[in-house]
């Protein structure tokens, strides 16, 4: 259970924290837009400031990012790995074969790196303060004036919270079948591919009938309770924007300045 | 008494394709303010009868009156606004993320105002002993826990009948014992009806009246003592229990029934 914490909500009191989940959600997308201004060291400098700040407020121990990163770090190596090759401008330090790395290959290559880790590193940031429901909510919020276009937005927002409050309930419930194979001798992720495959056989057929019935369950009792798609309904979650959300809007605006006059430089 | 729920001639069978039938011409009437209980062995029908009271399943014959409506596709929405339900699975009714959010969810649907919504889910939480813990999510919980946050969101919603699918099972005694007095305190301050589905044979001897269920068919109903009486398979409860062994050893006990407190009233004699 352990190794599915990557973007976990660690509950906590930082400035992040209570943020409203719209201004993190705006904030974060809002990022990897400004990202795009940079394009010198001193612009990546002022990002990297900006990142390891929100790093800092969020209070959250710096591993968890880093175990942020690394399910990623072969794509992210990839990506730079390529840009470098494929970049050409300035001294060649590398040449081999067809293999040439140059000067702009290189900066380049970093600046994508950079790119990468503090996207992730945002987005980590975000997850690891906000509950996955008030996100939801915050999704929900800020896809309102979809229902304009009779986007199901409520329904949507309706299944995706239930699902998340789903998912500790699905990870035990492995867990469980897991344990209960296993006391039976099998052992998991030995032998050849097709093996390990046949032992998660008999894992999944209980998951799978389990969650059938558990969403028959569930669907009886909003019924019920009176849940009908498509009707009004009023919502006991409030979320309040308050003055360090509209603040944290303005710090958004401010690291745009401070890109904009640096890249003029 | 006026009733406030009528069962007529109610036969319903899983797979049609079989002869085999969930519930065989079950009837009865529970009138209002009455705590009314279902007991019966396992797979005797009982939870397919509280499936058939609250609409989720339809009848293959008989009929069922809630509140002078007969359930149909079109008024079981209006009826499911006067009924608060708990089933047996605590887990899987717990819809909300947390507790609070959960027993608001029927609130919800009446889209009701938030200031009153909030007081009706205060109250709740507070009826249940569950009030501490209304900001835990689920997974936090233990199943009794969540069993009270169950019972929570259906008397949220001020219901006029509350049907009750072995809601207890998890429970300690004691909390057991005060949830039982708290709901008693409802019945007689709301006139709230109960139909409670239960093992528990203390719960048994304090409801109003029982009826029995065995293979999908009613076996008997009547007052707990009747019941107890008749039913000789039955673990009857405590006062009852000790008469008989008094009776066995000899004593000069009386021949019926007797209660837990008229048991006692005996032996002061
Ligand atoms: N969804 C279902 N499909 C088919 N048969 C069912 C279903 N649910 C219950 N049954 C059968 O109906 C009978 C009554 O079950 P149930 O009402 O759950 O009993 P109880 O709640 O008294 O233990 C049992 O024989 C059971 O196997
Ligand atoms: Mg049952």
């Amino acid at each position: 259970m352990n190794k599915l914490s990557l973007g976990r909500y660690v509950p906590g009191d930082s400035i992040l924290h209570q943020l409203d989940p719209r201004a993190k959600l705006v904030s974060g997308f809002y990022f990897i837009i400004v990202l795009f201004i940079a394009n010198n060291w001193q612009t990546y400098l002022l990002l990297w400031l900006f990142t390891l700040g929100v790093m800092r407020l969020s209070k959250v121990h710096l591993y968890t990012y880093f175990r942020g990163v690394r399910p990623l770090i072969w794509l992210i190596l990839f990506t730079v790995v390529l840009q470098m090759l494929f970049t050409a401008g300035g001294t060649i330090y590398v040449e081999w074969g067809p293999i040439r790395i140059s000067e702009f290959g290189l900066i380049n290559g970093v600046y994508i790196f950079c790119r990468f880790v503090m996207i992730i590193f945002i987005s980590t940031a975000i997850t690891l303060t906000t509950k996955p429901i008030d996100l939801t909510d915050g999704i929900d919020s800020l896809l309102g004036p979809l229902r304009k276009l009779n986007i199901p937005v409520d329904e949507i927002s309706l299944m995706l919270s239930i699902s998340l409050r789903f998912i500790p309930n699905l990870l035990d419930e492995t867990q469980r079948v897991m344990d209960a194979q296993r006391a039976r001798g099998t052992e998991f992720g030995e032998g050849s591919l097709v093996q390990q495959m046949k032992t998660l056989v008999p894992i999944f057929l209980p998951l799978f009938t389990n969650s059938l019935n558990r969403a028959e369950e569930l669907a009886n009792v909003m019924e019920v309770k009176g849940y009908q798609s498509g009707i009004k309904r009023s919502s006991f979650r409030k979320l309040r924007w308050k003055t360090c959300d509209t603040i944290t809007l303005c710090v958004m605006a401010a690291l745009t300045i401070g890109l904009i006059l640096l890249r003029l430089n | 008494m006026a009733p406030i729920i009528e069962v007529n001639n109610l036969t319903y069978r899983y797979d049609l394709r079989t002869e085999t039938k969930a519930l065989l011409s079950v009837s009865f009437t529970v009138h209002r303010g009455e705590w009314f209980a279902i007991i019966g062995n396992n797979g005797s029908g009982k939870s397919t009868l509280a499936q058939l009271l609250t609409g989720l399943l339809e009848p293959q014959q008989g009929s069922i009156f809630i509140a002078d409506m007969e359930m149909t596709e079109k008024s079981k929405w209006e009826i499911r606004n006067r009924i608060g339900v708990v089933f047996q699975n605590p887990d899987n009714q717990f819809i909300g993320s947390t507790v609070q959010d959960d027993v608001a969810f029927g609130l919800e649907n009446l889209n009701m105002d938030y200031k009153e919504m909030k007081k009706r889910v205060y109250e709740a939480l507070k009826m249940v002993g569950m009030f501490e813990y209304r900001l835990y999510d689920p997974s936090h919980l233990s199943g009794g826990q969540k069993q009270r946050v169950a019972i929570a969101g259906a008397l949220a919603m001020k219901p006029d009948v509350l049907i009750l699918d072995e809601a207890f099972v998890m429970l300690d005694p004691r909390s057991r014992r005060e949830l039982l007095e708290t709901i008693h305190e409802l019945k007689v301050s709301a006139d709230l009806t109960v139909v409670s589905i239960t093992h528990d044979m203390t719960e048994v001897e304090a409801a109003d009246r029982v009826v029995v269920l065995d293979n999908g068919q009613v076996t008997n109903i009547g007052k707990p003592r009747e019941i107890f009486t008749q039913e000789k398979e039955l673990t009857p409860p405590l006062g009852e229990k000790l008469r008989r062994a008094l009776a066995k050893r000899g004593a000069n006990v009386p021949q019926s029934y007797m209660s837990r407190e008229e048991v006692m009233c005996w032996l002061w004699k």
